[in-house]
């Protein structure tokens, strides 16, 4: 992720609810933050945003630090999954859709390959 | 109509589906159960999210099958979907029908049943937890009444004995733990059954030894302890210091961050220098770093020549190579007069003073050659025409 990405997921209101079904990727994103707020142990701070860079729509997933391996997992198999789930559903509206998944504190990236 | 749903996956990576789905009418039709195996969790996962389900029941479904896999327990979690007949299919739970056998009632064998050949009963396992030198605590009721500890715990936590530790609810035992997050992480895993590992989570304890309150930080487990009908009675924790890891990686990035600051700043001065600079290895001359001005000095570019030994005739200044040598057998060269030599009168006649630094190892060998070149060639021109 560039700076300039993180730098404007710093600046979203960390508890703003995405709006729902705007369009197929907003409504991807909502569904995905929905199962992540699930796994987390502090879902107020799990937060969504979807990006756009060279016709390539990623969505941001940022967790609290003490959150991202549970939402990773080891390995990385949790993260494969919510890929999965993330282009399962984006691929209902023949959109292609990236996730990748940070820290608040920064330190922590999963980018997708 | 209602269907339980249950995940697990197997060693080899298959992922199971259990399931068990009820007829809308009681009684008039028994319950269906099914177990459907598929080759990964991806597969069943890319059906939850495509199959048209609401999306409470999508989101339900793949929340369950990630906690199954990154954190199973026994016994499964349940989750309740109302499904159609239409979802069921596309879901493919039915491929697979028991009847009449309800699959999820059968005990699941046990590590020490299926493999380890001896009795594995209470005292034994109370006597492992007590003397490992890993930190085991052990609680019970949504208090969190601490029923065990072992001494490793104790002497995490900074107490000097458990005395007024075991009996208590942990909130009194750890007060200084109010408003950080593992109360209310304990309160959770308590309320859902879902364990909770951390990673690294900071946390302020107050040391009885000293009576200073400790920043550490812990990589711990919170696990569900359930009772014989398989509720939640308790909380078994397992946690480890990892205080020193924490900060010795901190160290290193700062350390890092450093490094790099002075490199820029070493940079910022090879380049912006009105002096000649450049770094030479002491065995061969070979130039290591060297900039613009150096280069020019040397009649050439500075990429041109970092890397390559400098021979005899690549020294358009004989006596500059003359006072390299020097500084490689040892010398410490201050303010040496070097002049050029002009192929024509038009070159004219330069010159320099020159500083030249050798870098001794540990071992006592000269590595490296530090110099300085200053064009002092009006200096010298006014001062012979004042002469």
């Amino acid at each position: 992720l560039s700076k300039q990405k993180r730098a404007t997921s710093a600046a979203t209101e960390p508890f703003t609810p995405l709006t729902k079904g705007t369009t197929a990727v907003e409504s991807t994103a909502a569904t995905l933050l929905s199962v992540v707020r699930r796994l987390v142990s502090i879902p107020d701070l799990a937060t969504v945003q979807c990006l756009s860079t060279n016709g390539t729509t990623t969505i941001l997933l940022t967790v609290a630090a003490i959150d991202f391996i549970r939402v990773t997992g080891e390995d990385g198999r949790t993260a494969r999954s919510l890929r999965t789930v993330v282009s399962a559903i984006a691929s209902t509206s023949n959109e292609h859709v990236q996730l990748a998944i940070e820290a608040i504190d920064g330190k922590h990236i999963e980018a997708a390959p | 109509m209602l269907a339980k749903l249950a995940f697990l996956h197997t060693t080899d990576d298959r992922f199971i589906v259990l399931s068990e789905i009820l007829s809308e009418v009681p009684h008039a039709r028994p319950a269906r159960f099914s177990v459907t195996t598929f080759d990964h969790e991806h597969s069943f996962l890319a059906l939850a999210a495509t199959a048209g389900l609401e999306e409470e029941q999508v989101v339900d479904i793949i929340a369950n099958v990630l906690l199954s896999v990154s954190q199973p327990v026994v016994p499964h979690r349940w989750v309740d979907v109302e499904l159609e007949e239409d979802d069921i299919e596309r879901l493919r739970l039915l491929n697979e029908i028991v009847q009449g056998d309800n699959l999820l009632d059968r005990p699941t064998p046990t590590s020490n049943e299926s493999t380890i050949g001896f009795e594995w009963d209470g005292k034994q396992f109370y006597n492992f937890l007590a003397h490992a030198p890993t930190p085991f605590v052990m609680m019970e009721g949504p208090e969190h009444t601490v029923k065990f500890i072992n001494d490793a715990y104790v002497r995490l936590i900074g107490r000097m004995t458990d005395e007024f530790v075991t009996g208590y609810p942990i909130r009194k035992v750890l007060p200084e733990l109010e408003g950080q997050p593992f109360f209310g992480i304990l309160d959770r895993v308590y309320k859902t059954g879902v364990p909770f590992i951390g990673v690294e989570a900071p946390a302020i304890l107050k040391s009885e030894f000293t009576g200073e309150d400790k920043h550490c930080f812990f990589d711990f487990i919170y696990h569900p302890l359930r009772n014989k009908e398989g509720i939640v009675s308790g909380i078994m924790v397992q946690s480890m210091e990892v205080t020193e890891r924490v900060i010795a990686r901190d160290v290193a990035d700062s350390r890092e961050q450093k490094l790099y600051t002075q490199w820029l700043e070493l940079e910022a001065i090879y380049n912006n220098a009105p002096v000649g600079v450049a770094l030479f290895d002491a065995h061969d001359l070979r130039v290591c770093r060297i900039n613009d001005l150096q280069a020019s000095y040397m009649g050439d570019e500075a990429n041109a020549l970092v890397g390559r030994v400098m021979k005899d005739a690549a020294f358009k200044v004989s006596s500059f190579k003359e006072v390299l040598e020097r500084a490689a057998r040892g010398e410490l060269i201050k303010n040496a007069i070097i002049k050029n030599d002009p192929e024509s009168p038009e070159e004219g006649q330069r010159t320099w003073s020159v500083s030249i630094t050798p870098f001794f190892a540990k071992s006592g060998t000269i590595e490296k050659l530090s110099s300085i070149s200053l064009e002092i060639s009006d200096l010298t021109a006014k001062h012979a025409v004042t002469a």
